[in-house]
């Protein structure tokens, strides 16, 4: 019972040493609001500029990150700065040289990034090595941002050995980088990734311009076996030099490289592949029946007449109820 | 001497899993809120995300289910589609639905990968392409659950109540562990009562604990089952329970376990538990996530009628469950879910109750026989109080040092009386409720969901 109510206590002092921190930060906040918005809108700052210190930066980081995330362009480089000015960078890299705080570290090594301090390149390298994946992640993220060309040269090789990076959250990286970028040193990896990692590392091909991709689906698709891999393949096929080995895979065992067969007809085919497509409709998986189905329409243009009139040409039943479906679907009717 | 052989161990026991539950759930919740804001996980479409599909039984909700409908059509994420389920309501939620949405019925392929009653319609909405309906025969909320897993189009199927509220990010949240861990098959979050919140179309602006002692007490409870009962067990991958309030499950693995149990009152929990069950038999690598984020905010009960059907079925529920995957329990390869989660669902959780109330009858009458006296029953009586109070107040603790979701200071000081006045009253109703349920699964007594009253006094005025 001492126990409880010790814990009880605690708490109500918990609540009222966090209800203090939450009012300090919003009244810094409050402060700072307008200021960061006059900034993000090219106007001049109407107030002082705050004193940062060891004591309140980390407050000031959170509602600047918090800025930076949801504004672009000329709004974030004026925010970048104006961090400048008031010394942020400075205390960052202070930050990650000493702090062993991981909290502070994350957002020192983010702050860096977002104000592309060069001063932070082989720190933030180091640390793109630790075993910890957020922490690691946030390196390889700042070093995009300082630096994109040389930051995914030294990050593209760690790909396939962090499987606890978020697979997600590199896309978002990449995606950030552009396809100019990330192409090359994409392509480059690609080539040494051994097959076990190449089904994630394919997948990044998105995110690189169609030749590098075409380039290294060309490479790999005559030979891979791994169903997984040709269904990698086949989602991030942009290009029609494609197609011969695209509908080689219509027949594949595989159900799923039928389906993503189908899908990749639909993007970079044309109407004289319908021919090819039609045994698909009798398939006897749903998915493949459905996205054959579909990339017919795409064909057609949504041609109602000529969907209608190839859905009344069918004597097998499912080929007909899924052509009536994405009819339905598509045109209307 | 019968009470302290009998009485005592189980009390020991499960208090010590429970602080080992609140230990780790402590730490894996300040683990997760380290990062949480400075995450930018939201802020990108990276287009890795998983499409979503959101069924949405609805038997009866004539009332209610053009705004909850309007309120998941606002949610953020860049793609997911919402089948709605009409389970034969006798009302006019067809209509209602059919006007609102401008249904029209196409013909669908229907796939028949789950057996369920006959399907009548499905319609599509001519204003809102990502929202379907499908109209079928009453056969309860899991065949009307399996029959929208038949129609739904994405590897990823969220099964939820109608009246679900989800804040705008619940998808892009509860859909993280299955970007970050290709093994996760299930995931679910922590459920909220809304009671005494300000929400307008179905949307949560303002939280505040309601006056409703009966709806403050099952907060406290809710606080102990999701903040250390189900985060405490995630780092093992022993949750046995995913909430039907909103969970999302990856639609192929349920399939091949079979769908839900049309047989069972507590199919969220069974599903749940079988596909721990079905996964490890066969070895396959698997993972069942908890995120501490709020992610879905439902009423609770605010009479006590109502709230004693919802236990007595809950309770039910969890026999039925456990009953069906017995040999899940200390099975090869069950891991702790197998050999630590299970056998404590049933020694604790389902067992409970008849020990507690055992326990206390035989404590009474030892105590007016003689056979202990005042200062040594007066001990454990404080011990056995001063417990429960230690352990909701860890819950509080965990609570205050994540999301703290009841930000005035008087709604602490309030929760923290009714963490400690719960122990007098409320905790002896509710193992009286759950031993009612025990028994009648053993009776074999007719079971049904019973009617909720809703008051939805929380809710504002809808906005389309």
């Amino acid at each position: 019972m001492t126990a409880a109510l010790v814990l009880v206590f605690s708490v109500l002092i918990l609540r009222m040493v966090l209800w203090i921190g939450d009012h300090r930060r919003e009244r810094l906040w409050n402060h700072w609001r307008p200021l960061l918005a006059e900034t993000a809108c090219g106007e001049l700052p109407s107030r002082q500029f705050p004193v940062l210190s060891q004591q309140n930066w980390l407050l000031f980081f959170h509602l600047w990150h918090h800025y930076q995330l949801n504004v672009r362009g000329e709004a974030r480089i004026a925010l970048q700065r104006l961090a400048r000015r008031m010394g942020l960078h400075h205390i960052a890299l202070r930050i990650l040289i000493r702090s062993s705080n991981v909290r502070e570290q994350i957002a020192a090594i983010t702050a860096l990034g977002w104000m592309r301090d060069v001063r932070a390149w082989e720190l933030l390298l180091q640390r793109m090595h630790e075993k910890d994946p957020v922490l690691s992640f946030s390196s390889a993220r700042s070093l995009v941002r300082i630096d994109p060309r040389s930051a995914l040269r030294e990050l593209m090789p760690l790909l396939p050995t962090r499987p606890d990076w978020s697979r997600h959250l590199v896309a978002c990286l990449l995606l950030e980088a552009g396809p100019g970028l990330v192409a090359r040193p994409l392509g480059e990896v690609l080539h040494n990734t051994p097959p076990a990692q190449m089904v994630v590392m394919v997948n990044y091909l998105r995110f690189a311009d169609i030749d590098t991709a075409t380039t290294v689906l060309l490479r790999c698709l005559p030979n891979a076996q791994d169903p997984e891999l040709i269904t990698a393949c086949l989602k991030v096929a942009k290009s029609p030099q494609l197609l011969s080995f695209i509908r080689d895979r219509l027949q594949h065992p595989s159900w799923a490289v039928r389906v993503e067969a189908a899908n990749a007809m639909s993007r970079l085919g044309d109407d004289k592949e319908i021919e090819i497509l039609l045994p698909l409709l009798h398939d006897s998986q749903w998915w493949v029946r459905y996205r054959t189905a579909q990339a017919i329409a795409v064909l057609l243009h949504d041609d109602r007449d000529a969907l209608e009139q190839l859905r009344v040409a069918q004597s097998d039943l499912f080929a007909s109820d899924i052509l009536a479906q994405v009819l339905a679907e598509r045109t209307g009717k | 001497m019968v009470p302290s052989g009998f009485f005592f161990p189980n009390f020991i026991g499960l208090t010590c899993v429970y602080l080992f539950l609140n230990f780790v759930a402590l730490v894996s919740i300040l683990r997760y809120m380290r990062y949480h804001d400075i995450d930018e996980g939201e802020s990108l479409y990276s287009g890795f995300e998983y499409p979503i599909t959101l069924l949405a039984p609805a038997y009866n909700e004539e009332v209610t289910i053009a705004s909850s409908i309007h309120s998941l059509l606002q949610l953020n994420y860049p793609e997911y589609e919402i089948v709605v389920i009409n389970d034969g309501s006798k009302d006019h939620t067809l209509e209602v639905l059919i006007q609102e949405f401008a249904m029209q019925p196409i013909p669908e392929a229907y796939r028949v990968q789950l057996a369920t009653k006959p399907i009548r319609a499905v319609y599509r909405s001519l204003r809102f392409p990502q929202l379907r309906l499908v109209d079928k025969e009453n056969g309860g909320k899991a065949d009307a659950l399996n029959a929208g897993i038949n129609c739904s189009r994405y590897p990823l199927f969220c099964g939820m109540d109608a009246d679900s509220i989800l804040p705008r990010d619940s998808l892009f949240r509860i859909v993280r562990p299955f970007l970050e861990d290709s093994t996760t098959v299930a995931v679910g979050g922590i459920v909220r009562i809304v009671n005494g919140c300000d929400v307008k179309s179905g949307h949560l602006l303002k939280t505040s604990l309601p006056h409703n002692l009966l709806v403050q007490f099952q907060i406290v409870e809710y606080l102990r089952a999701f903040l250390f009962g189900r985060m405490g067990w995630q780092p093992l991958n022993a949750v046995l329970i995913i909430s039907g309030a909103f969970g999302l499950f990856r639609k192929d693995a349920v399939i091949a376990a079979g769908g839900y149990r049309h047989d069972t009152v507590g199919e969220d929990m069974e599903l749940v538990v079988r596909l721990h069950r079905i996964l490890s038999e066969r070895g396959t690598p698997y993972r069942v996530h908890y995120i501490p984020d709020p992610i879905c905010w439902t009423e609770a009960p605010e009479d006590l009628r109502t709230l004693k059907n919802q236990r007595i079925r809950w309770q039910r529920g969890l026999a039925e469950s456990l009953w069906f995957n017995r040999g899940f329990m200390f099975s090869r390869n069950s891991g702790v879910a197998g050999w630590v989660a299970f056998p404590f669902m049933f020694l604790f959780e389902f067992l409970g109750p008849l020990i507690d109330l055992f326990g206390l009858i035989l404590f009474i009458s030892a105590y007016f026989l003689n056979l202990i006296n005042l200062p040594a029953a007066l001990s454990f009586v404080t011990l056995a109080f001063g417990t429960g109070i230690l352990l909701s107040a860890s819950a509080l603790l965990i609570e205050e040092l994540s999301y703290r979701i009841y930000r005035r200071f008087p709604d602490l000081l309030r929760l923290v009386l009714v963490l400690i006045f719960e122990n007098f009253g409320y905790r002896q109703l509710n193992s009286y409720w759950r031993l009612v349920g025990v028994l009648r699964w053993l009776f074999k007594s007719k079971s049904s969901w019973g009617k909720m009253k809703r008051s939805a006094r929380w809710s504002g005025s809808i906005q389309k």
